[in-house]
């Protein structure tokens, strides 16, 4: 089965970080959890990667971080700022030209019904 | 949740106490505790949770940039090859074994002090005998305790370091043995400056013996209590200062107490023992005596910590 590489994906952490956060404010695990389901375990993202990518984005003030303890248990919890928002929206139309461009490189193979 | 703790704590030992750090660590653990705790809610069984938290966990190589420590983290993956860790077994040993070299250094010191007492008490041709004795028993106490420590000598001389388990076991040690080492120093001290007690009371060549026999007894604990004393202080420095390792040795020190009224006496304790001291010694004008207050005090003091209080 072909893995996700990290190198290729470490570029869009923060896309996807920032689209999780977009809504409303989240934490660690949650956001964890989230990118697990909606990649369908295809992308586990790990702990570490994930602290480094909240500690870059609060660094570039996309976002901000607080404590909370209302649910019983003391997390962080990070909140997009709109500095955060508009990064967000140029991050995309960067994907979709990627996207775009790489696309005209891409040979794939006949189906055979097997993948 | 215990493996987890000591599984980040591990990774984190060798790095530099900063606020980053030490913000990345509460972070990270906060992390694997949500997913151990959910993962535990789903029904999956203690061993795999620790497992699947710890495979998932990702590399401290990741944070370097973040946390500003590129050279710590390079440098603490090759002193792992060099670095000792001492498991809680060989601390156990360790500290038994420096125990009975103290104890032995301690006697054998007393057997050099002592070894005059035979040429003032015994008058006919044996004194000379007597004092050989007591030197090469003193000789061969030395080479005992040497032996016991040999073994232990990679201590100074290697790179280790302790985990968080042994760094608490050692701080339990100090705490159980505090009270013994204290009363052991104290009771030296004071045969020291009783010393000349025997002298005074007897005033023949017996006191003048039982004053060699007084220093001898008070150097002997001394020493030995300061022997012991010094390998569990040695082992809680093991690790470098300034590194997430360092903080394992320190508690607060501060004691507390759980009953208030107890806490409000402790609070002012050497104020009380004071007045003690200062009337009693008015009252009585035994100032020569007097002064006894004070060890007992202290004594006193320690017991009281070790029964009814806790560290913070």
């Amino acid at each position: 089965m072909v893995e996700i590489s990290s190198d290729v994906i470490r570029g869009y952490n923060d896309t996807i970080i920032l689209f999780l956060l977009k809504d409303k404010p989240s934490y660690g695990y949650e956001i964890q959890k989230q990118i697990r389901n909606l990649s369908e375990e295809k992308y586990i993202i790990k702990e570490t990667t994930l602290y480094s990518a909240f500690t870059r984005l609060e660094k570039s003030g996309f976002v901000e971080s607080f404590t909370d303890d209302t649910s019983g248990k003391k997390r962080t919890y990070y909140k997009i700022t709109d500095e955060g928002q508009k990064y967000y929206n140029d991050k995309c139309k960067e994907w979709d030209l990627t996207k775009e461009v790489i696309e005209n490189f891409i040979v794939r193979e006949v189906e055979n019904g097997n993948n | 949740m215990e493996t987890i703790r000591k599984y980040m704590e591990s990774l984190f030992a060798s790095l530099p106490n900063t606020k980053e750090v030490v913000k990345a660590k509460e972070h990270l653990l906060e992390m694997a505790e949500d997913k151990y705790n959910s993962l535990k809610e789903d029904g999956v069984s203690d061993n795999e949770a620790v497992a699947k938290v710890i495979a998932e966990f990702g590399n401290l190589d990741e944070l370097k940039d973040e946390l500003g420590i590129a050279e710590e983290v390079r440098e603490s993956i090759q002193d792992a090859t060099v670095t000792r860790e001492i498991s809680e077994m060989e601390a156990k040993n360790m500290i038994s074994d420096h125990t009975i070299a103290a104890i032995l250094r301690g006697l054998g010191v007393m057997c050099f002090i002592c070894c005059v007492v035979p040429p003032i008490i015994l008058q006919n041709s044996l004194p000379a005998v007597g004092l050989f004795i007591l030197v090469g028993i003193g000789v061969v106490l030395e080479i005992l305790q040497n032996s016991y420590m040999k073994k232990w000598d990679f201590l100074g001389r290697d790179k280790c370091i302790l985990n968080i388990q042994t760094a608490e076991y050692v701080k339990e040690e100090k705490r159980r043995k505090s009270t013994g080492l204290v009363l052991a120093r104290s009771i030296g001290v004071m045969l020291i400056v009783i010393c000349v007690v025997p002298c005074i009371a007897l005033q023949d060549e017996w006191g003048v013996a039982g004053l060699f026999v007084f220093v001898g007894l008070g150097v002997c604990l001394i020493v030995a209590s300061a022997g012991i004393g010094s390998i569990i202080e040695k082992l809680l420095s093991v690790n470098p200062k300034g590194t997430i390792g360092g903080t394992y040795s320190k508690g607060s020190g501060r004691i507390v107490y759980d009953n208030p009224n107890l806490a409000a006496i402790m609070d002012i304790y050497g104020m009380l023992v004071l007045c003690l001291y200062l009337s009693v010694s008015f009252l009585t004008h035994a100032w020569a005596t007097t002064w006894i207050i004070f060890v007992v005090g202290a004594i006193v003091k320690k017991c009281i910590e070790q029964t009814k209080g806790h560290e913070e």
